[in-house]
């Protein structure tokens, strides 16, 4: 990738994450849901109270102010404070993030080990010149493969949680249980975001078996199992790297489903509760960051895969 | 790989290629069951309280929850509400996202430009998000999940019709249909939107699993409006707390989903195969 067309690149993830902050707030905004009623409502404060709090928050302006006062705040970094408890957002994002990061990153290297691994052997299936065991083998990690990606994260992760019961019952707190406490949703998200990657591995893999390059590898005696089977996956290495990026961002902005079965406090919890509590500051603060995590690890995904393959240079100028 | 040397079967090679297609009588069968069962039970009374978490019996062949509801009974009846809307959702995401990718794929030029780009915004939301956001803004309800998992859904369908009108608009048949004088919008009716149709509909299988799993997150995260409503999301949601002394009150909705997403994945994979 070029210079040029790396700039270019960032200058268009900017402007994506520009609209995509625009549309959140006009969005939540348009709607009628009042963060204020609820006090009300629940006589926790008077009316005269109410639009104090609404002027003291800057709600009772012109939209479009608003927006201006957003945008400003925006530029020097500050992205207001939470209308639930005052906080400011940049201090709950970063608190969140302490649970979600560990979590995001294991899962996220587990995925790419399981997916490659899953991945390599289900595509010999499709080899002819595969002995009877590895074709079983293929067999059963295809299927496997399939069975992943077509189980929620809801019921997975409550199969692990319940067979790691007798396990955590044992523990005491201290490092194991933390240890434990990361590792079950870790692997949760790990399996289903492996075998999703392990499919297009999977795919690619079984296309280079039948190439001619491949075959004279083989032919040719090549070194290792593992030269070999590089010399397969670099060909097929834009879909799976470009599709890690996107599951990267994907865990990183915390996967709701998960964090809600783990009780994790991390960033999907905090939107899912900003959404319900009518929070706007924090959720326009976390779809931004989601947003701006896709762009980026896109970035480097594409990058990453232009420099491994040289076709995709020359496709790319 | 195996270590003997394994002489050229080119015969093997050749014969390999076209596989028989089997018909997915499983898959099938499950969907029938499924959709036969919610429409028996639409009926029944889902709310009568039994025993409280009565383990599987005879009587209540899954079970009862912590409010004494037949696990079975909701489980026939959530399965055709978790169906309908993800019907309803993927139907959305594939009249607009065709449209939009149609549009887009057939006009090229500056117009292609700005409708590529504004599905890229789309799709830099994560689709379970952007579901989140519509909800936010226009409140819970099934309407409005069902809205959401639709839009949520549109980025990725518009990607997939534009590569295929993209392909198909420089064919041939439609470089002469615009030379005898046929309008733009003539063209993408009648030439490019039929031949584009085969993937389009394949895609429709596919991206039904999809949505089937995100309104059932959503209305795992509580969501879905009123408890009462048996969903399979909520139902996995209301197992978590009792999960350990009552297994089968995840056991069955869990299952179910699963097997449901498998069905239609083979079911897709048996359309789109040629």
């Amino acid at each position: 990738m070029s210079l040029r067309t790396f700039l270019w690149r960032v200058l268009g993830s900017l402007t994506t994450l520009w609209l995509v902050t625009t549309l959140v707030f006009f969005a939540i905004r348009l709607s009628h849901i009042d963060p204020l009623a609820a006090l009300l409502g629940q006589g926790l404060a008077s009316q005269a109270q109410v639009a104090e709090m609404r002027a003291a928050l800057g709600l009772d302006r012109p939209l479009l102010q608003q927006y201006a006062l957003f945008l400003s705040g925006l530029a020097r970094g500050d992205l207001g404070r939470s209308l639930f408890d005052g906080q400011p957002v940049v201090r709950a994002i970063a608190q969140s993030l302490r649970f979600t990061a560990p979590l995001a990153l294991t899962a996220w290297l587990l995925a790419i080990a399981l997916g490659l691994t899953l991945g390599s052997l289900a595509s010999r299936a499709s080899a002819w010149e595969t002995g009877r065991p590895a074709r079983w083998l293929a067999r059963l990690t295809g299927a496997m493969l399939i069975l992943g990606t077509s189980t929620p994260v809801a019921w997975s992760g409550l199969l692990i949680l319940w067979a790691a019961v007798p396990l955590l019952t044992g523990l005491r707190p201290g490092p194991a249980r933390d240890v434990a406490q990361l590792a079950l949703p870790a692997l949760t998200l790990g399996i289903a975001s492996g075998c999703s990657l392990g499919r297009v591995a999977q795919a690619g893999l079984s296309r280079a078996r039948r190439e001619p390059f491949f075959i004279a590898a083989r032919a040719r005696g090549i070194g290792p199992l593992w030269r070999l089977e590089w010399s397969a996956l670099r060909t097929t290495l834009a879909p799976v790297i470009s599709l890690a990026g996107v599951e990267a961002a994907f865990l990183l902005g915390g996967t709701m489903v998960t964090e809600t079965l783990f009780a994790r406090p991390g960033v999907g919890r905090l939107l899912v509760e900003s959404i319900l509590r009518g929070d706007f500051p924090l959720v326009q603060a976390i779809v931004a960051l989601m947003a701006g995590g896709y762009a980026l690890f896109n970035l480097l995904a594409d990058v990453l895969a232009s420099s491994l393959d040289p076709r995709l240079r020359e496709e790319a100028e | 790989m195996t270590s003997r040397p394994s002489p050229p079967r080119l015969a093997s090679l050749m014969t390999q290629a076209p596989r028989v297609r089997r018909t997915p009588w499983i898959a099938l069968a499950w969907l029938a069951l499924i959709l036969l069962g919610g429409v028996l039970s639409a009926g029944a009374a889902l709310n009568v309280p039994f025993e409280s978490l009565a383990s599987p019996s005879p009587i209540h062949l899954l079970g009862t929850d912590l409010l004494g509801r037949d696990v079975g009974l909701r489980l026939l009846a959530g399965g055709l509400r978790t169906l309908r809307m993800a019907a309803a959702a993927t139907m959305i995401a594939a009249v607009l996202g065709s449209i939009w990718g149609l549009v887009a794929g057939h006009a090229g030029g500056w117009l292609e430009w700005i409708l590529v780009h504004a599905n890229d915004v789309l799709l830099s939301v994560p689709g379970l998000v952007l579901a989140l956001v519509v909800i936010a803004a226009l409140g819970q309800h099934e309407a409005t999940i069902i809205l959401a998992v639709g839009l949520g859904g549109v980025g990725s369908y518009a990607r997939l019709a534009r590569s295929a009108a993209a392909e198909t608009s420089h064919r041939s048949f439609v470089l002469a249909a615009r030379a005898l004088g046929a309008g733009e919008v003539r063209l993408l009716q009648h030439h490019v939107f039929p031949n584009t149709l085969e993937a389009l509909s394949a895609y429709a299988l596919l991206h039904f699993g999809w949505a089937l799993v995100n309104s059932a997150s959503l209305t795992f995260l509580g969501l879905g409006g009123a408890p009462s409503i048996p969903d399979w999301g909520q139902m996995l949601n209301e197992s978590r707390l009792v999960f350990l002394g009552a297994p089968w009150l995840a056991a069955a909705p869990g299952t179910a989903l699963a097997l449901t997403v498998l069905a239609v994945q083979r079911l897709g994979e048996w359309i789109a195969k040629p």
